[in-house]
């Protein structure tokens, strides 16, 4: 081992160990990244749930903020999940429309939209009503306003920062026998020169 | 011996001996340790070549070989550090101008890259370094059209405009590419500077692109490198060494003779809006590309390397992999259309507040740039969602010869044809 701590994992266990454990716990309290300010639903027409006595000419979804023009994808799907003919999405700021060019036929009606929010943050969802029937089921979807779940971030999995490296092992050992050679030439030549001291003070 | 007084003299000395008997000893054992650690460190010191244990070798006088049927700098791994420098030849300079040019640039090149001194070198002592330096030379079509004319390649020509092009001139087009790679940006420096000598007398700077990636040792070799928007950046990429890069980098029978064994080469410079890449949180990064920004892999895999299932749906029905998602658009199915990337990183320093002047200089190689990189330009022109937040500022495209024997020089195939 050089010991110069290139190696994360070189060097004192125990220090490395409680880093890591300061670096867990800090990764957990952390509150989620910032707020950013993607764009939420915040009304539609038809209203998720509507009861519409005769078909809708549009699907209008108002966010609560401003929306990329690329991106944007709206399916309206009949009890069966088939996809109603629909026309092609207008987006002007914050208000998405599509339009539908053939009546529907009475049922029940999913309605799932994404866009892209105009900070390119991806939101999708889905809504329901009924047209004519209002006891007709709409098709099932996985519902809700949801944003894509982000991965792990490199904060909750990177290593610790590495603690500072102790004396490079040879160090060390030059040192020790340096020391030993010291003494040893001390104890050789110094120690019989100053025994002779005393002794040559007292011939004064 | 000696009493009990304290004040006897004799007893003195007897007590000081043995205080000073340890004193002594400690400060020897301190002088022992001291010097022998001193003189390692100086002996050490001494050799420059020497190694401290544990520590890498240097790599400094790893050499590229210049000769060679290719250029070096293409098929050759990624350096850290590269410039590009294009040159515009000077109105009066003639075909026999343009070979004294490219034997000089070809005779100094030959001899930086090997770790020699150029010709008439300055600074001599910059050369000892070579660290993996390459040069590579490609021409634009104002250089081939001075000396054979009836031989221009057809795609050598500016690129088509794409709508998402915020070109600017001082970063586009030339007649004469000189590309500068090593992992010593010193090395790059003198190396480039050099050449430029060269070139003072048949033209003049039309523009100089510095590039980096991550130093060398810094990753694993192999790696696929990160552009600053923090994206695993080239995994897709045809791989030096395999019949399909073979294929499809080096110019064919269907190239004009003088540029068989040689390529094509897009340089783009592209800007990021770091500043609004800034305001997009990590899910929307990650959605905008189409892979994971932990470690490139797809958003329908698990590694980098995962083949992308762009069928795999989210609960709501739409595709994981988004429609705009860049991978997504940079996709084709034809096997053709495929180009071998090796870009680099720009950061340059901006004063005041305006922020970042940040991107990616993208280099990439084919044999026919009509054919294999405008196809996938094209789409990603159509829809991507990175657009948002990059646009190409410069463009150029160069045909980049064969490389030469030991004696020959550069593009030499231009004059006989």
């Amino acid at each position: 081992m050089s010991g110069t701590g290139r190696k994360p994992g070189g060097g004192r266990p125990s220090r490395h160990a409680a880093i890591a454990l300061v670096v867990a716990l800090v990764a957990l309290v952390l509150p989620a990244p910032p707020a950013f300010a993607h764009s939420r639903l915040l009304s539609s027409t038809p209203a998720d749930g509507a009861h519409l006595a005769t078909s809708p000419e549009t699907v209008r979804l108002s966010f609560s903020d401003g929306l990329l023009e690329v991106g944007a994808a709206v399916t309206v799907l009949d009890g069966d999940s088939r996809p109603a003919q629909t026309g092609e999405i207008r987006i002007d700021g914050a208000e998405l429309t599509l339009p539908l060019p053939v009546e529907l036929r009475d049922g029940g009606y999913a309605v799932r939209w994404r866009v892209v929010s105009a900070d390119g943050h991806p939101v999708s969802g889905s809504l329901t009503f009924t047209v004519g029937d209002p006891t007709a089921s709409p098709p099932a979807l996985a519902g809700g306003q949801t944003t894509a779940e982000p991965s792990a971030s490199p904060a909750a999995t990177g290593a610790p920062a590495p603690a500072q490296s102790p004396p490079p092992l040879r160090v060390l050992a030059l040192g020790g026998l340096g020391a030993v050679a010291g003494v040893a030439v001390y104890l050789a030549v110094l120690l019989p020169l100053r025994a002779r001291r005393p002794i040559r003070r007292g011939n004064h | 011996m000696g009493g009990p007084h304290p004040t006897d003299e004799p007893q003195r000395e007897g007590r000081l001996s043995r205080r000073g008997l340890l004193l002594g000893g400690g400060a020897a054992a301190g002088a022992g340790a001291a010097l022998l650690i001193g003189a390692d460190a100086l002996v050490r010191a001494a050799r420059p070549d020497a190694t401290p244990e544990g520590e890498p070798a240097p790599h400094g006088r790893d050499v590229v070989p210049f000769h060679g049927p290719h250029q070096a700098g293409i098929h050759t791994p990624p350096q850290a550090h590269a410039k590009f420098v294009s040159v515009d030849l000077a109105k009066e300079v003639d075909a026999e101008g343009v070979r004294r040019l490219l034997v000089l640039l070809s005779d100094d090149a030959a001899r930086l890259t090997q770790g020699e001194a150029a010709l008439a070198d300055s600074e001599p002592e910059l050369a000892l370094v070579p660290a993996r330096l390459t040069v590579t030379f490609g021409f634009g079509r104002g250089l081939v059209e001075r000396v054979a004319p009836d031989a221009v390649p057809s795609w050598l020509r500016p690129l088509p405009d794409f709508a998402t092009d915020r070109l600017r001139s001082e970063w586009s087009g030339g007649d004469l590419l000189v590309q500068v790679c090593a992992d010593d940006p010193v090395t790059v420096a003198h190396c480039a500077r050099m050449l430029t000598k060269d070139v003072r007398a048949f033209g003049t700077v039309r523009w100089a692109q510095d590039g980096f990636r991550r130093a060398r040792g810094s990753e694993a070799a192999g790696t696929t490198m990160r552009n600053l928007m923090g994206q695993v950046d080239g995994t897709v990429n045809l791989e030096p060494g395999t019949e399909d890069f073979d294929r499809l980098v080096w110019a064919g029978a269907d190239a004009p003779a003088w540029l068989r064994g040689g390529t094509g080469v897009v340089v783009r410079r592209i800007a990021m809006d770091l500043e609004g890449w800034d305001r997009l949180d990590r899910p929307g990064r990650e959605e905008a590309v189409g892979r994971r920004l932990s470690d490139g892999a797809p958003l329908t895999g698990e590694r980098e390397h995962d083949e992308p299932d762009f069928a795999a749906l989210t609960p709501l029905g739409f595709p994981r992999i988004a429609e705009y998602a860049h991978i997504r658009r940079a996709r084709t199915e034809n096997p053709d259309e495929r180009i071998f990337r090796r870009a680099y990183n720009y950061d340059v320093p901006v004063a005041g507040t305006a922020g970042h002047d940040a991107g990616l200089l993208f280099v990439s190689y084919q044999a026919d740039v009509e054919r294999q990189f405008v196809p996938i330009q094209r789409r990603l022109d159509e829809l991507d969602l990175l657009n948002e937040w990059v646009s190409p500022i410069g463009s150029a495209v160069f045909a980049v010869p064969p490389g030469c024997e030991e004696g020959g020089f550069v593009g030499e195939g231009l004059f006989g044809a």
